[in-house]
Formats: C-alpha cells, structure tokens, sequence
C-alpha cells in the first residue's frame, strides 16, 4: 500500500493529484465520468467578480501534441459559483480550490474574500491566476512584474484565512524572482505553470487561427518546458510548489514531483481522456508500487543532479 | 454517458472521402437522441491530441449498434478510416441536447449539406418511428454527386428526396436553399419544422427562410472542440438574448453584444432564431 496523502502547506490532499483550472469547469461536469472523491482537488475554473462573456469564436485551435486557448476568462462570477455549484461539490471527498482573477488588486481582494466568508468549510484554498491583463497597469499581466505580484499577494494574504496559492506565468524574464516575491508576500504555495502564449496560422487563408489571434500553449507540448520552470521555481523557494503542464500519465506526474513539486495538476490531458485525472492517480501509485516508494510524498524533489 | 473503446464491427469507403463505420454499442444505441455526437480519441499518441467530435448517424435495428457517417478532411479522420474490424475505438458519448420534435407536426423538412447529412438519418430514423409520423421531405445539397451519402438509406424509410449538386452531376444544379424556398412557401407553417445541419453559410440561408415563412427551424452547428462536455467554453457560440450582467467593469475580453453559449453541451443544435449569425 502505497501512501497517497500530501500536504501542500496547510493544505491537506489525499493525493497529489488536483484538476487544473479551466480544463474541469466547476468540476460538475464530469460527476458522469469519473468519481470526484478519487481526485486530490479540483481547481475550478477561474472567477472573477462578476460573469465575464469571454473572447470571440474561435477559441481553441489544435497544434502538434498540444492545443491553444484564447477562452478569455468566460465565467459565471463568484456569486453563481458559491449558490449553484459550490453547494454540490461538497458532497465529494476532495479539495476545492478557487482560481480567481481580477482586473485590480482590488477585485481579486473581494472575490478572495466573498470565497473565504460565504465558502466557509467548502473552499479549501485560493489559487490566483496573475496572467489576467491588469487593467491599471496598462493591460500588462500582473505576474510580470515583482512588486505587483507581491502586492497583489500581501493584499490578499491580509484580506483571507485560506491556504493561498500563486500560479505562475512562464512568461516572465526571471520566474524565481517572481516566484520569491510571491513567498515573501505570503503565499503558502506556488503553481507552475500557466500556458505559454503562442500562436497559430491558418497559411492558405493568411488568418490566425484564433479570433483573438494568439492564445496559450497547453498539453504535452509544453512539458519541457513547465518541468525546467517547476525546477527552477522549487529551488528558488522554501515553500511548496504544484507542478502543471502538459502531464497526461503517471509517470509525467512523478517527473514533475522528483523535479521539486509536492501535488500536481492536470489540465489539457483530460480533453484527450476524460478519465485522465483519475487513471492518473492509479498510475501514479503503481510506479511507487514499482519502485518501491511507501509513500508519494518522497518523490517530492528527489531529483539526481550529480552523476 | 459512456467512455469506453468500443469494437469496430465495420468501416467501409463509400467514396473517395467519405466512409461509415459501425460499433459495437448497445449502451449507446439506448440512450442516444437524434442530433446528439460522439467524441472519439483518433490515436493512442498525443499527436492529434483532441478528440474529433462526430453526429450519431444511425442507430441499427438491433439496437446494439451505432453507426457514423465521416468525411476525411485530415489527419484525424484519416485515421479512423484506418481501423478495421475488431479494433477499437475510445469513444465518448451521448454528447449534446439533440433535436426537438414538436408532437403536432405535418411535416418535417430536413436539410443537409455535405456531410451534414450525417445526424439527419437518425432524426429521420426517429420522426418515422413515431405513432402517427409526419411527412419526412430531405433536401440535400452536395458540390458533386458523391457528395451524396446515404441516399439510400433514406429512400428505404421512404423520405421524399430533394437534390442538388454545385456542378450538377446529380439532382438540379445549384444550392439547395434554393430548392427549399419554394417548398416552405407551400406548408402550413404552424404544423411545420425545418432540422438542417450543415456548412454555416447554408444554416444562415435557411436560418432567413424560415424565419420569413415563419417555420419553426432548428439547426446543428459545428465548432472546434476541446472537452466536448462543457468544462473548456472552448466551443461557444454567440446568441441572442440579454447580454452577461457586466456592471460596467473593464473586461479581459473583447465579446460583443450576445452571451455565449456552449454547442457540445447547450447545443450542437439550436433554434435558428437564436444563433447570432454575424460572427465566426
Ligand atoms: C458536433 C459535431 C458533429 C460533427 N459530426 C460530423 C459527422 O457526423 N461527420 C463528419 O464527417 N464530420 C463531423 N463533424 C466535423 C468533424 O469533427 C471534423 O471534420 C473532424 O474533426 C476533422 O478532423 P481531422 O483531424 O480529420 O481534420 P483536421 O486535420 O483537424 O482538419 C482538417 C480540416 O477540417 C477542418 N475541421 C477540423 N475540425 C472541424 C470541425 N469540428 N468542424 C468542421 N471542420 C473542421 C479544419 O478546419 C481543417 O480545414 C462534426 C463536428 C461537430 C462539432
Ligand atoms: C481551455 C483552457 C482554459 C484555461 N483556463 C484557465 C483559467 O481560467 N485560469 C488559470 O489559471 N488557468 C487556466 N488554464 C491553464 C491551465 O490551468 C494550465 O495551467 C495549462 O493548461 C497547462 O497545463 P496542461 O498542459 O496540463 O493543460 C486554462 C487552460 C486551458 C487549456
Ligand atoms: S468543447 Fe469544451 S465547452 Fe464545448
């Protein structure tokens, strides 16, 4: 018997295996398909204040072994997630993680907030999406910059209790910088990583194939590159990281964990197998098994770096 | 709904790009609706990675097999009509709401264009099999003749075939809304529908017809799909109706006057009336 359990800060998880936002809706969607309870948690798509209409169609296209999105943050707003979906998801036995976004440090205080108060036993934790285009800034992601991801940070660390989490942006000159600045504010863990922008083109009409012409990379394209980041990132800090992108089998989700990640996430894989998330748990578990690992938890940066 | 591989009992070429295979389904077959799809995994790799989303085309007599009707347009497809018998295939389903059938109909137009006609001989299927069926009329538009598929099939239920071809090489030459106008001018519109699934300029045309004649019409549409369950709102369509309380917040988004709605999961099909026809 393999032990499953990880902790990621305060966060307690019965394995390290979470949803990632935006590929598992509100998690509701798939209660047909797969047992919720065998998941670590979910994290449910990306909230914001209010419900947000998202970009024009078309939002997704196909590139070789990955996808690009360009979805623009369409959701049902806070209030409708907490009265129609929230109330549901409790009748499972996992995690629920709120990703949210705001326009302004402010917005992303109040829905942190609204989450932490009327959540209350139900949410477990907070992750913040910093790749939302910060309005005051100019448009300019707030995970680009130091100082804005560690104010954005402090001022929701002030405002709530729960564990709070800080997903990453690839896209950054320096990812440990942020990454530390995201620590010192008081995060309690960090996620690695969100999509890298990209873009496709369509070269017999001369047309992206995106209506809001570039999107980000997801799936198993961008597994290199989220691994060296999840390394990078575990060695800048002393708090826990989750390792994301592109893993789609058990044994990708060990690689992430020997590369410094205490839980991971699962995102584009679940399109290509509905059952990805969970199957994943199992495979996880028998390369333990394997390799004769009592519990998943000691992958957890392990990585052999000298010979 | 089920998620498994199902055994390929069949996967025969029609023509030069257009092949239908039969699975081995009965759990499918009991629960499907005409109008509803299946999403199928295309390879064991990751590259393609999607799932290619198809029309339930037929349920058989027996009941306890399905049949999809493809085009081979790519990579994905290409490689389903690759499988052979006893092999199988990852498939997801039933997906979406599927047509509606008003209980007091005299008549029920179907319109198809090019593979379109997929989903439409199971919803022909469905109306005949009905106590007291109304009158079953196809209109069915191809650029050329072997674009045609499963007339036969229709013809065996005894639907009134209507035709036409860009090149006519079979049936009148022309777009077959043309063949359709006409028609809808000559039926009591209260006791009417129109179902079409097909490329979305003919939709739109048919979209205009009914709603001059005032006929009720229903529509499937096709997006590209990522989970095909309504978790990615990868899939969404712009219609009508009351925008998103937004109250007066800046926006990442750049979405115009209609909300969203999902086609895998509030449609593929949708009344006609309701699409917002202007955008992508
Ligand atoms: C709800 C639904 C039901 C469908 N039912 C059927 C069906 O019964 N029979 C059938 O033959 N096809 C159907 N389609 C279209 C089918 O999904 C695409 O033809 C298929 O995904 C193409 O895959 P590919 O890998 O062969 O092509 P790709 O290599 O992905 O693309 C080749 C070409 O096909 C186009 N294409 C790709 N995806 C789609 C799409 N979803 N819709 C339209 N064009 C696309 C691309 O733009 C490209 O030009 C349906 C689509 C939807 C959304
Ligand atoms: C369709 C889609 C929607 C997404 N929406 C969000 C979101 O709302 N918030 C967020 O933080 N990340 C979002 N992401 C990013 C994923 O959570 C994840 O970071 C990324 O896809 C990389 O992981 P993967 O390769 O396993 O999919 C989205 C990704 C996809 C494909
Ligand atoms: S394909 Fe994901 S929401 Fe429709």
């Amino acid at each position: 018997m393999v032990d499953l359990s990880v902790t990621v800060g305060s966060l307690k998880l019965n394995n390290p295996v979470l949803t990632a936002s935006g590929t598992f809706g509100y998690g509701l969607e798939y209660v047909d398909l797969l047992d919720l309870s065998k998941l670590g948690g979910i994290v449910v798509k990306g909230l914001s204040r209010w419900p947000i209409p998202g970009n024009k169609p078309p939002r997704i296209c196909e590139t070789a072994c990955g996808m690009l999105n360009a979805i623009g943050l369409q959701n049902i707003g806070v209030d409708a997630f907490l009265d129609e979906k929230l109330p549901r998801l409790a009748d499972f036995d996992c995690a629920i993680i709120a990703n949210v976004y705001g326009h302004s440090i402010e917005e992303y205080v109040e829905v942190a907030q609204l989450l932490d108060q009327r959540g209350a036993g139900r949410v477990h934790g907070i992750e913040l999406n910093v790749s939302c285009p910060n309005v005051e800034a100019g448009g300019m992601a707030f995970g680009v910059d130091p100082d804005v991801v560690a104010r954005l940070t402090q001022s929701v660390r002030q405002a709530v209790d729960l564990p709070l989490i800080v997903k990453l942006s690839p896209q950054v000159t320096d990812i440990a910088a942020i990454a530390r600045a995201a620590q010192q504010a008081g995060a309690d863990a960090l996620s690695v990583t969100n999509t890298i922008p990209a873009m496709a083109i369509d070269a017999a009409t001369r047309k992206p194939k995106l209506s809001n012409i570039s999107g980000g990379l997801s799936g198993p394209a961008i597994k290199p590159v989220a691994l060296r980041l999840v390394w990078v990132v575990s060695q800048a800090v002393s708090i826990p990281v989750i390792g994301l992108g592109g893993i789609m089998c058990g044994q990708d989700a060990a690689e992430f964990m020997i590369a410094g990640a205490s839980a991971v996430q699962v995102g584009t894989a679940t399109f290509n197998d509905p059952q990805a998330p969970c199957r994943i748990v199992g495979e996880l578990e028998q390369f333990c098994e394997q390799q004769g690992i009592g519990a998943v938890r000691e992958l957890t940066g392990t990585l052999k770096v000298d010979g | 709904m089920i998620s498994e591989p199902l055994m390929v009992l069949s996967n025969e070429r029609l023509a030069q790009d257009l092949c239908r295979m039969t699975l081995e389904a009965p759990q499918l077959a009991a629960q499907a609706r005409p109008g509803q799809f299946v999403t199928v995994r295309v390879s064991d790799s990751y590259d393609p990675l999607l799932r290619r989303p198809l029309g339930i085309h037929r349920v058989l007599e027996s009941g306890g097999s399905v049949q999809l009707l493809y085009k081979v347009v790519g990579r994905g497809t290409e490689l389903l009509a690759a499988l052979i018998p006893g092999q199988r295939l990852h498939l997801l389903g039933p997906l979406g709401n599927g047509f509606s059938l008003p209980v007091e109909l005299d008549s029920a137009l179907l319109v198809a264009g090019g593979i379109g006609v997929a989903p439409l001989l199971f919803l022909a299927q469905r109306i005949l099999a009905r106590p007291q069926p109304p009158q079953v009329e196809l209109f069915f538009g191809g650029r050329s003749a072997q674009d045609l598929a499963a007339l036969e099939q229709f013809e065996d239920l005894g639907v009134k075939i209507t035709l036409s071809t860009d090149d006519g090489s079979r049936g009148q030459r022309g777009l077959i809304t043309e063949l359709l106008q006409p028609r809808l001018a000559g039926i009591d519109p209260a006791r009417a529908k129109v179902f079409a699934c097909g490329p979305t300029p003919m939709l739109k045309r048919v979209a205009q017809l009914t709603d001059m004649a005032q006929i009720a019409c229903e529509v499937s549409l096709e997006r590209q799909m990522a989970c095909g369950v309504g978790s990615c709102m990868g899939c969404v369509t712009g219609v009508h109706g009351a925008p998103l309380a937004r109250e007066g917040h800046a926006e990442c988004s750049t979405a115009g006057p209609a909300h969203y709605e999902r086609v895998c999961l509030e449609g593929p099909v949708f009344d006609a009336d309701k699409v917002e026809w202007s955008d992508g």
